[in-house]
């Protein structure tokens, strides 16, 4: 179960409509989903919009907790992947449900077709190591 | 219970799943459970793999689609340049079937052409760069084909960063048919720079485009042209309707050929064949027009150096015999048209021979040169002079008149102005050369002689001259001959009688309406010692014809002013007025005034007491000029008549100028006065137009009582005629006063 954003640590937050962003204080944009839930493009959309508005025009390393989803589309899929260097430094995914697991193999394939696997994405069983990775990065 | 059921659920979707897939269709898809455990999990998998396999089919078919689509060939090749795919185009571009390909050497289609592969070994060519190149491929009917191949590489497997070089792709484009254009480009380039003229208008003639030799030609750059209408060279020698017909079969054939002459900038104007062609669009609408045209300036003076040697005599540039039988037959059947008497003349020069045999043939070819000159000097502009060979020469003289005496006697003046003209002395390269020539003359009046005939009357009137003694003209027409000498008989006596008195006035008295004496008419006659008197009609046209007549018009002043003084002393005659007749040539003298004054003067007469009888023949030349001299003559206070009134030319605008006392009406209207209704009607306008102008009028050639009574009866108060005294010498005349 993925730590519920406290108002100690998270700066900024806002609520899409099937996802939360915040923004730590170290520096760290989280963003976690619900559970269930079917992502399509459109969904995608909204939520680098907010990234967008979070990350300030900065790039920055970021933290996603998928959550237990139903299904998360190919265009979505695509959409994330494509433009999520214009936003980070770096992603690192929480995987702890087969669906995650089976997820990430798609991610990975596709990051290697467009970002030529040059775009740091990496896949943790663990919060606390997936967010030692993205403080190693943000130096 | 319920839990086993919903994990048999699931697994009976998986299962599903694979199955689809494993059938093909690929957009199966299975909904996950709430619980997101592993089973939801493989679900969602299968799904997203679903996905991916599909976009990836799609993607494959719709690349496949392009490749079998495209116009260009595809070849795929190994690194060593094996064929390992190919698309329907190069199949289609080379003749073989897939299959004959897939396997074999690149070589198979290229042969070894260095050019391409040094693209591809030398490191030139990288993943995710191309290289063209243009080349020949060979097809399966062993055709050469030009292509433009495109050349890129890409990597055997997309995980492979490094960009190691998998595969090489070609793309051919066949380039045959803009190879083809190029080069006819490349031709059409080359043939508008010929040496021949081009010139390009658009349908509205103004000029788009002219080549170099356009420029050379014309003297005209192309941006001196360029917008403009090609009738900037037009050189004015063709007229509207030319263009016109020019125009008129380029639009309803397309195209025009023929000698034009245009002008260059420098103003020259030169010949040209010109070849104009109609450019069509598919509507057939004339879009453009191309004139393509060569300077035929060189080519025209060499026709005309082959016509100057066809039809002209080298030597003296005088026309050959060729040209003379074309002129001649022109001439006869200008002569059938007009009826006017023309002559050929043939001149031989008498001991030509001897010149060229004593002094050599250079001074034989000066004589004929200059022969050649003043024979043409003789002669009228229309009038031809040819030399046939050696010292021959021909002179045809065309319309000449129609009467045959007055021809006959013009010839004969030419003929012997030719002669004495040639016998003129020669300067020849400083020598001195005395020749004469020999002249026949045949006379023609329309085409009843040929050519041919009267060239030999001629000849054989020249050989007559030539037997006669030479240097002398002779006609071939024996009566011709008799008349011409007649007439040179009468010119030559005529001189000696000027000179030895043989010229007398004969006097016919004029009376007024009661028949007394008023005047008289002074007429010459020619006393000959052997013929007798020889009336004027005889001897005046001779006269006329050279400057006779003028030596005895002033004897005739002379002599008459004399008289006129000698009547002054006398009481019976001091009153009448004598009447002279001047020809046109005598009056058109410049001192003509001064002369008769001084003669008035010298005899100290009444100029009252002289009237001059001016026919109207004299008013046909310069009409202001003769007004002058008449008011000259008047303000002395001679009397003026118009002789032969109502014969020639004057017109009633003339007469109101002209400073007149008195006409006088022609004798042939006077003849016939009670017979013919004509004449007796002119007769009676003639005294009426005199009575109008306030001119005395008197009438000759009276012989009857009729005709004095109606010439009385109808105003007119003096007359001259038989009826009342002939012509008679002066003492006769003196004695009708002292009786």
């Amino acid at each position: 179960m993925v730590k519920e954003f406290s108002n100690e640590n998270i700066k900024k937050v806002i609520q899409t409509r099937n996802t939360k962003i915040g923004l730590s204080d170290e520096g760290i944009v989280m963003v976690t989903y619900p559970q269930g839930i079917d992502e399509t493009l459109e969904d995608a959309e909204e939520n680098l919009n907010a990234l967008d508005k979070i990350c300030n025009g900065k790039k920055l390393p970021i933290f996603i907790d998928p959550g237990p989803h139903k299904s998360l589309s190919r265009e979505a899929r695509i959409y994330y992947v494509k433009h999520s260097p214009e936003y980070a430094i770096a992603v690192a995914v929480l995987v702890k449900s087969t669906f995650a697991k089976v997820l990430s193999a798609f991610l990975i394939t596709l990051n290697k077709t467009i970002n030529k696997g040059k775009f740091p994405i990496q896949f943790f069983t663990s919060q606390e190591k997936a967010l030692d990775w993205l403080r190693r990065i943000n130096g | 219970m319920e839990n086993d059921k919903l994990k048999d659920d699931r697994i009976e979707k998986i299962l599903h799943l694979i199955m689809e897939f494993a059938s093909g269709n690929l957009e199966a898809r299975e909904k996950s459970s709430e619980n997101f455990d592993d089973l939801d999990g493989i679900i969602g998998g299968l799904n997203m793999l679903g996905e991916e396999l599909h976009a990836s089919t799609v993607s494959r078919n719709f690349l496949n689609s392009i490749i079998k689509a495209m116009a260009d060939g595809l070849l795929v090749l190994d690194i060593d340049l094996n064929i390992l795919e190919v698309n329907p185009a190069i199949e289609v571009l080379l003749g073989y079937e897939a299959d004959e390909l897939i396997g074999n050497s690149i070589e198979k289609i290229f042969g070894s052409e260095k050019y391409l592969f040094e693209h591809m070994s030398d490191g030139k060519i990288k993943v995710g760069y191309f290289a063209g190149v243009e080349t020949t491929c060979v097809s399966k009917k062993n055709v050469k084909i030009s292509v433009a191949v495109s050349i890129s590489a890409i990597r055997n497997d997309e995980d492979v960063y490094e960009d190691e070089i998998g595969k090489f792709i070609f793309i051919i484009h066949d380039i045959t048919e803009s190879k083809r254009r190029e080069e006819e480009l490349r031709i059409a380039a080359i043939t508008f720079e010929t040496h021949e003229g081009i010139l390009i208008t658009d349908a509205e003639a103004k000029i788009i485009r002219v080549n170099k030799a356009f420029q050379d030609i014309t003297g005209y750059s192309s941006e001196e042209v360029l917008g403009k209408n090609p009738h900037i060279i037009s050189s004015g020698r063709h007229d509207k309707a030319f263009y016109e017909s020019m125009w008129k079969q380029l639009k309803q054939t397309g195209a025009w050929d023929g000698e034009i002459w245009n002008r260059r900038k420098n103003g020259q104007i030169y010949p040209e064949w010109m070849t104009i062609t109609a450019i069509k669009n598919d509507e057939f609408q004339h879009i453009q027009y191309v004139a393509i045209f060569s300077d035929i300036t060189g080519r025209k003076q060499v026709e005309e150096e082959i016509h100057n040697l066809a039809f002209y005599d080298p030597l003296t540039n005088l026309p050959n015999r060729r040209l003379l039988l074309d002129r001649l037959h022109l001439a006869l059947a200008q002569s059938e048209r007009t009826k006017n008497f023309g002559a050929v003349m043939f001149i031989d020069l008498d001991q030509f021979k001897n010149l060229n045999d004593m002094m050599g043939h250079e001074y034989g070819d000066l004589l004929l040169i200059e022969v050649s000159k003043r024979i043409s000097t003789c002669l009228r502009e229309m009038d031809t002079v040819a030399r046939l060979g050696g010292d021959e020469f021909v002179v045809l003289i065309e319309e000449v008149n129609v009467n045959q005496e007055q021809a006959l006697q013009k010839i004969a003046l030419i003929a012997e102005k030719i002669r004495s003209t040639l016998v003129e002395p020669y300067n020849l390269d400083e020598y001195n050369y005395y020749s004469s020539p020999s002249i026949g003359v045949a006379l023609y009046q329309g085409n009843e002689n040929s050519p041919s005939e009267l060239l030999k009357s001629a000849d054989i009137a020249m050989y007559q001259a030539k037997n006669s003694g030479r240097n002398m003209v002779r006609f071939f027409d024996p009566y011709m001959q008799k008349a011409v000498e007649n007439h040179a008989t009468i010119e030559l006596n005529l001189r000696n009688a000027v000179k030895n008195n043989q010229l007398k006035l004969h006097y016919q008295i004029q009376v007024d309406m009661s028949g007394r004496p008023v005047g008289a008419e002074a007429l010459i006659r020619w006393y000959d010692p052997v013929k007798g008197i020889i009336l004027p009609l005889e001897f005046i046209p001779i006269a006329e014809e050279s400057n006779l007549i003028l030596e005895i018009g002033d004897w005739v002043i002379e002599n008459a002013c004399r008289q006129i003084a000698s009547w002054s002393k006398n009481k019976k005659t001091r009153h009448l007025i004598l009447s002279i007749n001047i020809s046109a040539r005598q009056f058109g003298l410049n001192d003509f005034v001064e002369k008769i004054a001084a003669s008035i003067k010298s005899h100290k007469i009444d100029p009252s007491r002289l009237n001059l009888e001016l026919t109207e023949h004299i008013l046909l030349s310069n009409v202001s000029n003769v007004v002058e001299k008449m008011n000259a003559l008047r303000s002395i206070g001679i009397e003026l008549s118009i002789d032969d009134f109502g014969t020639g030319y004057s017109s009633l605008s003339y007469l109101k100028q002209l400073p007149i006392n008195q006409l006088k009406i022609d004798q042939s209207f006077i003849r016939d006065i009670m017979t013919d209704v004509n004449d007796a009607m002119m007769v009676k306008t003639i005294i009426n137009l005199g009575q109008n102008f306030n001119l005395n009028v008197i009438a000759e050639g009276v012989e009857t009582e009729d005709q004095h009574t109606f010439l009385l009866n109808n105003g007119c108060m003096t007359s001259q005629g038989f009826l009342f005294g002939k012509p008679i010498p002066i003492e006769e005349f003196n004695l009708v006063f002292e009786k």
